[in-house]
């Protein structure tokens, strides 16, 4: 089960609204590389997943993933607040707030909604874990890509925090899979899934 | 409930989230590491000063996990954490 804990992970403090970088940054919720996908991905996978150190890491990095969730909707929120309608004209915010209003939706900049098409869990130790690997660094590109597009203080603050934690994440995916390896039969790693063959 | 100008608060829950933030980043090395002293010692330091932060924090600005035992249901008072006063602070 989770328990949930009242607070951010790290703050976010956003004093100037701003809904154009909202509509970029919203692709940390519900993009491709967002943080709800990495959660599920993580969350899925640990299940068939026969090494307990390996469940163990993909269990509290799926957890992070969702304090994360909590921390680019915080910044979604304080970006869109006190908007005139001549704001949400202009900054292209628009086609968000005709469907959603200010509530905070998972999809992608580029308007497509959250789909778990986005993720596998293949139930295959390797291919599992190789993909997380990719997806930590496909979420740090991303961040990488909002730095260079924004440049309000507050919001690259909490943004250089969640970049940091994919290179982190990236580093104990690469511990996983190491663990993995140490566990298979070395003389043929790819001929034998671990989590179905037995 | 303390009130203040909201600047003790915030230092008191910066303080929490130093701690808490140790406490998780370990925990997920450890998960590789488990054999590692040194990590386990920097988790034990850590926790035991997340738990009195944790403590002082919920003393003076309600629960922050689910309340123990209590008498009155502060639980869902805000501020909640993605919400800004009225300056926007």
């Amino acid at each position: 089960m989770w328990q949930y804990e009242k607070k951010l992970q790290y703050p976010v403090k956003i004093k100037n609204p701003n809904p154009k970088y909202a509509n970029i940054i919203v692709s940390q919720l519900g993009g491709p590389d967002g943080e709800i996908g990495a959660s599920l991905r993580y969350l899925t996978q640990r299940i068939a997943m026969p090494y307990d150190k390996v469940v163990g890491i993909l269990t509290d990095v799926g957890t992070e993933e969702l304090a994360h969730f909590e921390m680019i909707s915080a910044i979604l929120y304080q970006l869109t607040r006190n908007l005139s309608y001549d704001e949400i004209k202009r900054s292209g915010f628009d086609t968000y707030f005709v469907d959603h209003t200010t509530g905070i939706y998972p999809v992608a900049a580029s308007g497509y909604p959250y789909t778990a098409a986005q993720f596998q869990s293949k139930g295959d130790v390797l291919a599992d874990l190789n993909e997380d690997l990719a997806a930590e660094q496909k979420a740090r590109a991303t961040y990488d890509n909002i730095l260079r597009l924004v440049d309000d203080p507050d919001v690259c603050d909490a943004i250089k925090f969640l970049r940091a934690r994919e290179i982190i994440h990236y580093q104990r995916f690469a511990d996983a899979l190491r663990i993995a390896q140490d566990n298979m039969n070395e003389k043929n790693f790819y001929g034998y899934n671990p989590a179905f063959d037995k | 409930m303390l009130i203040d100008n909201g600047r003790n608060r915030e230092r008191l829950l910066r303080q929490l989230q130093i701690y808490s933030f140790m406490v998780y980043d370990t925990l997920l090395y450890l998960d590789a590491y488990p054999d590692s002293k040194e990590a386990l010692q920097t988790y034990n330091k850590y926790k035991s000063l997340e738990s009195k932060a944790m403590a002082e924090y919920e003393s003076k600005y309600g629960p922050v996990t689910a309340p123990q035992v209590t008498d009155s249901w502060e639980w869902t008072q805000g501020p909640w954490p993605w919400q800004l006063d009225k300056e926007g602070k």
